[in-house]
């Protein structure tokens, strides 16, 4: 297995390579706290849902239109819940990823300062000698560990645009549901507040969801 | 970083500290490696700062697949948070270390090295030919503590009892005892919590033929400072902060 450039190359491209490996574990983790709170809120709109389930139950016959709207984003909720959850666990994986990847290459480049110290021609070469199996073994993990993170990488983006799109229904859904709810006489005001309520835990994930994916930048993903 | 033969009669002592290449503000420490035949052990061996020199200096003298074990006199990072480090150069080696720290000392990262938990009254190990004591030393000043003793060598090395602090760039041995007083007396005042620990550890190392005391700051101590030593840290009064 070949190893990438940054293990034999300079000190400063190694350094470079260790600040952006730590910049990916910021970054892991800005993700994983997002999408624990879009997760929080995901759990507030699976509540706002079934009120308006109960609320179009007892407005009866007038809502009928509605019912279909409120299951639906019942539903919506629950997946977002679902997905949010599924998805962390990528985040969190991606971290210790990071976080290996960073311990690896900090070994790396504390054998080769190591190597560096010697002055001796024949200290050097044995160093070389007795020290590249390990530094070989770790450059295939640090291999290793960056093409499960690419893999890892490119689910999370799925998954973050799978919700994106969730969201952007369900903008539109609250729409409807707003239209729906003129129909609905004395109910109106009520089922009108759910849809904005909706419609806010809706763009509150969002948010979160686009600084997510705002934060997958720093990994240049392929 | 440099490197004193500190003894060599078979086997061989070797002091390693006075790293120019350190960051400023970490404490120096004198790392150890004793050699017997094809054998290695590194006591106390360091912060992940110093890895890199550490690294570099017992290459000269030894394989590195001849460092066989490692020893941590207790859990702090100047001592062993180079275990990550080691761990990945060093996969079959073993960590001997109090029973206490195994949880804690993991977190420096331990995959390949196998932990060897010391119980609270010390045990024996030997390496080739020679073998070495490890002497409890707990509450100084960790709870769960060990000094290492080579009664061949009659050489102790005492973990932080006998530590200085001291500008960088000083000899490798105490050159005036009631000078280096002054050096020592705020660190073991204010490091060493227990005057009931204190006397007995003094106890039972007097009880030892010690030619040299090797602490893992400062200066070594040998021949008659070592007894000066240990009547100076017995009339000292440790433990102030609680006062």
């Amino acid at each position: 297995m070949s190893v990438t450039p940054i293990f034999s190359s300079s000190a400063s491209s190694q350094e470079n390579a260790s600040a952006q490996i730590a910049q990916q574990t910021a970054a892991a983790a800005t993700i994983s706290g997002h999408l624990f709170r879009a997760s929080i809120t995901a759990r507030q709109m699976a509540l706002a849902a079934k009120n308006s389930r109960a609320m179009v139950m007892r407005a009866g016959s007038k809502a009928a239109g509605l019912k279909v709207i409120s299951d639906y984003f019942d539903d919506l909720a629950d997946k977002t819940i679902t997905l949010s959850s599924t998805i962390n666990q990528y985040a969190v994986a991606i971290s210790q990823n990071s976080v290996r990847q960073w311990r690896t290459i900090t070994f790396i480049d504390k054998v080769r300062k190591g190597q560096s110290y010697l002055k001796r021609a024949e200290d050097t070469e044995k160093a070389i000698g007795q020290l590249e199996p390990a530094v070989d073994k770790a450059s295939i993990y640090r291999v290793e560990l960056a093409n499960k993170l690419h893999s890892q990488l490119k689910n999370l983006k799925d998954q973050l645009e799978n919700i994106h799109h969730y969201m952007q229904s369900s903008n539109v859904v609250a729409v409807t549901f707003r239209l729906e709810a003129t129909q609905t006489g004395e109910f109106q005001p009520l089922l009108e507040h759910m849809a904005e309520t909706i419609d806010g835990l809706t763009n509150d994930i969002k948010s979160h969801i686009s600084t997510s994916q705002n934060q997958l930048n720093v990994f240049n993903i392929n | 970083m440099d490197a004193l033969k500190l003894y060599e009669e078979g086997h061989k002592w070797f002091v390693f500290g006075r790293d120019p290449e350190k960051p400023e503000k970490i404490i120096d420490t004198n790392q150890v490696m004793i050699v017997d035949g094809k054998r290695a052990i590194l006591l106390d061996p360091g912060g992940i700062e110093v890895f890199s020199a550490m690294l570099a200096s017992i290459l000269k003298y030894v394989e590195i697949e001849e460092v066989t074990d490692l020893f941590a006199s207790h859990q702090d990072p100047d001592i062993i948070s180079s275990l990550g480090m080691w761990d990945q150069v060093l996969p079959d080696a073993s960590l001997h270390c109090s029973w206490l720290w195994e949880g804690f000392v993991r977190h420096f990262g331990m995959n390949n090295i196998e932990y060897k938990p010391i119980p609270d009254e010390g045990y024996r190990i030997r390496l080739d030919n020679i073998e070495l004591e490890f002497i409890p030393a707990h509450y100084l000043h960790s709870s769960g503590n060990f000094h290492v003793y080579d009664q061949k060598a009659k050489i102790l090395f005492s973990g932080d009892i006998g530590a200085a602090l001291e500008p960088p760039g000083v000899p490798m041995f105490v050159e005036n005892f009631e000078h280096h007083i002054e050096h020592m007396r705020y660190f073991h005042e204010r490091w060493m919590p227990s005057d009931k620990a204190k006397q007995q550890w003094i106890q039972r190392v007097r009880r030892l033929e010690i030619d040299v005391m090797v602490p893992q700051h400062g200066r070594l101590f040998k021949g008659d400072d070592v007894q000066r030593f240990l009547d100076w840290f017995e009339g000292l009064t440790v433990g102030i902060a609680s006062n």
